[in-house]
């Protein structure tokens, strides 16, 4: 009850004239950056992180979470127009929904898609309202030992998404290791400063993200063919029968996409392959799967909307966040001065239900903007990408030097950015990296605290429970992937 | 078939197993403990031997497992090798001539050289895009941008 009324001061925050403009301006750059491939919403977040600088934290927020869930539905149009996903949680849509409109239902297929979207988006929202105050409320109690274990839990979730585990770990440390150059805060000794006044400061959260996510971005993509044919769209509002086989596939969606959302180690892209597969399954004739099925387009388009709201579950009430995207929000909200964890709902209350307050009304924008306006949306798609790339480097240069006025910056940028490239190129998850980078303060201070009230003994983490819980899950984590490779060698044998 | 990572892999691979060693040297001289709690040193000569061990893994684990993925069909690199090119030009030339200039140079080049579109509109959209942004960041958020000698 107490969540609602929050949700309530939460809404007249979000209602104000500057945090609507932020929500709109928000989930419209989401549906582009979602629609047009080569890049993506961390990306997005990325380049807009100094635009920012000046605006109060909330409204900064707002903007970057309307870019993270409208992604999800920008998505979408692509995947159905093209058959290229702009987003890798829209990959499951393009199976049946291009075969859709390739039968000329492409207007069924996009507007099944965008009000599965919406009853997911506004249904996950609902559950983080109701879910994330409780959890964060348990977690209160955290002390150093538990941020410690909660630092180690979030880096290695985040490295399990991807491909590689050993990657993502490697990643993930290689952050925690960039966060150790600049001055040790408790010490007072500089590291790694390699005689360099401006590296005394330590290398900015916000130069590594634009590097990794817009210029590496570019780099990859700039090589990508330059126009493809747009389907036409027409007759977006679905018929009765669409509805039919829509409505149960929209309700189980939006189920599995929340609950996958909310583990660590998942995702929008896990959670709309498991739609997919459950619809598949529970199909009278799953032959029609692959061949133009609206089922198979509602399921995951749902889940992979709830799935994004259900991310924030985590990273809003203990600050481990589920995907690239939320780590780099996460990045922001320190950059913003803000602690990210359990503390952020009693703190900083305001902001949090702010910005719940926005995702509701955010999914109705979205609603309006995709069932009216996705005809215009699709005339955008028809824009080559080499119209895009130059004065997206153009703004990462601006946006890296207006944070310090450093051109060394902007030097780090261009490095970073090849390495990105180069990690792109090899299947080497950036994520971990950002995120080792932004919690790598947060994880030594944890640990020097906790050593601190234990006089030295690392037994600290095992005999409190929440810490050895959180410990546990990690190892499980890690261990997992080795089990299954015996498990599957073992099989191969027998 | 063996897996065998390609040249591009185990340099990058190396490339954080390098850095990683770095760190382990270098941190070894520094406090490793304080009290009862780490000391400047620690952490640094951890994460060091971390990711030296991790990037060795990323290479050996698939070869010794036989389990890794294909290499890359090799997509082509030209364009982003020229692309980074061009970034270090206009970066090196932010002090000497300004962001303006700069950023004009490198976006006229980007359009007219590399995507070889026609020179009037590449100068139009350039000099559109570095104005933009010299009102956004120079005008509108007050960031004092690089000024060359015509003073923008």
């Amino acid at each position: 009850m107490s969540s609602l009324l929050e949700l309530g001061s939460g809404f007249a925050g979000a209602l104000t004239p500057w945090n609507l403009l932020m929500c709109f301006a928000g989930v419209f750059v989401g549906q582009l950056v979602g629609a047009l491939p080569g890049i993506g919403p961390a990306s997005a977040i990325a380049l807009l992180l100094p635009l920012t600088f000046g605006t109060d934290a909330t409204s900064a927020i707002i903007l970057f979470a309307g870019i993270y869930y409208g992604a999800q539905y920008g998505g979408t149009l692509t995947s159905i127009l093209v058959s290229v996903p702009g987003e890798a949680s829209s990959v499951m849509t393009s199976v049946d929904g291009y075969q859709m409109a390739l039968q000329g239902r492409a207007g069924a297929a996009l507007g099944i898609s965008a009000i599965g979207s919406f009853i997911a988006g506004t249904a996950a929202t609902l559950g983080l309202t109701l879910l994330a105050p409780p959890l964060a409320r348990a977690a209160l109690s955290f002390g150093p030992p538990e941020y410690f274990a909660l630092v180690v839990l979030g880096l290695t979730a985040l490295a399990a998404v991807g491909g590689s585990l050993l990657k993502g770990l490697a990643a993930g440390v290689a952050g925690l290791l960039v966060s150790t150059v600049g001055i040790d805060q408790q010490t007072g000794v500089a590291r790694f400063d390699f005689g360099q006044v401006w590296l005394l400061d330590g290398i900015e959260f916000i130069v590594v993200t634009v590097a990794l996510f817009g210029v590496a971005e570019v780099l990859s993509s700039c090589t990508m063919a330059a126009l493809r044919p747009i389907t036409e769209v027409r007759n977006l509002l679905p018929t009765r029968e669409d509805w039919r086989a829509s409505r149960m596939p929209i309700l189980r969606g939006t189920g599995i996409g929340f609950l996958i959302g909310v583990l660590p180690a998942t995702g929008a892209t896990i959670a709309s392959f498991v739609a997919y597969v459950v619809e598949k399954k529970v199909a009278k004739d799953p032959s029609r799967f692959g061949s133009g099925a609206i089922e198979g387009v509602a399921g995951p388009e749902a889940s992979n909307n709830a799935a994004a709201s259900g991310a924030m579950v985590p990273m809003l009430a203990l600050g481990v966040p589920g995907s690239g995207t939320t780590a780099i929000i996460l990045g922001a909200l320190v950059m913003f001065g803000i602690r990210p964890g359990p503390e952020l709902f009693e703190k900083n209350a305001a902001l949090v239900w702010t910005v719940i307050a926005s995702m509701y009304i955010g999914n109705v924008i979205l609603l309006i903007m995709n069932l009216p306006l996705a005809g215009l949306f699709a005339q955008l798609l028809k824009v080559p990408y080499r119209w895009l790339y130059p004065p997206i480097l153009a703004l990462c240069i601006a946006g890296v030097y207006s944070q310090a006025n450093s051109v060394e910056d902007v030097w780090l940028l261009v490095g970073l950015g090849v390495l990105g490239f180069a990690m792109r190129r090899y299947d080497w998850p950036a994520a971990p990296l950002v995120l080792g980078l932004v919690l790598g303060p947060i994880f030594e201070n944890s640990l020097r605290q906790s050593l601190g009230l234990s006089h030295g003994s690392a037994s600290i983490f095992v005999t409190r429970p929440i810490a050895a819980v959180l410990l546990i899950v990690t190892a499980a984590l890690v261990l997992y992937p080795l089990v299954a490779l015996v498990a599957s060698r073992r099989r191969a044998v027998a | 078939m063996p897996y065998r990572p390609s040249v591009g892999e185990v340099l990058l691979a190396a490339a954080f197993g390098g850095t990683g060693l770095f760190w382990v040297l270098t941190a070894a001289p520094m406090p490793l403990w304080d009290g009862f709690a780490p000391g400047s040193g620690f952490l640094p000569l951890v994460y060091g031997a971390l990711l030296a061990l991790l990037s060795a893994g990323v290479i050996l684990v698939p070869v010794l497992t036989g389990r890794g993925e294909a290499p890359l069909a090799g997509e082509p690199v030209r364009k982003p090798l020229v692309v980074t090119g061009a970034l270090v030009a206009a970066a090196a030339a932010l002090e000497p001539l300004g962001f303006v200039a700069a950023v004009f140079a490198l976006l006229l080049f980007l359009y007219a050289v590399v995507e070889r579109l026609p020179v009037v509109v590449a100068t139009a959209v350039s000099a559109a895009t570095a104005g933009a942004l010299y009102v956004i960041f120079r005008t509108w958020l007050g960031v004092p941008l690089p000024a060359g000698p015509w003073g923008f």
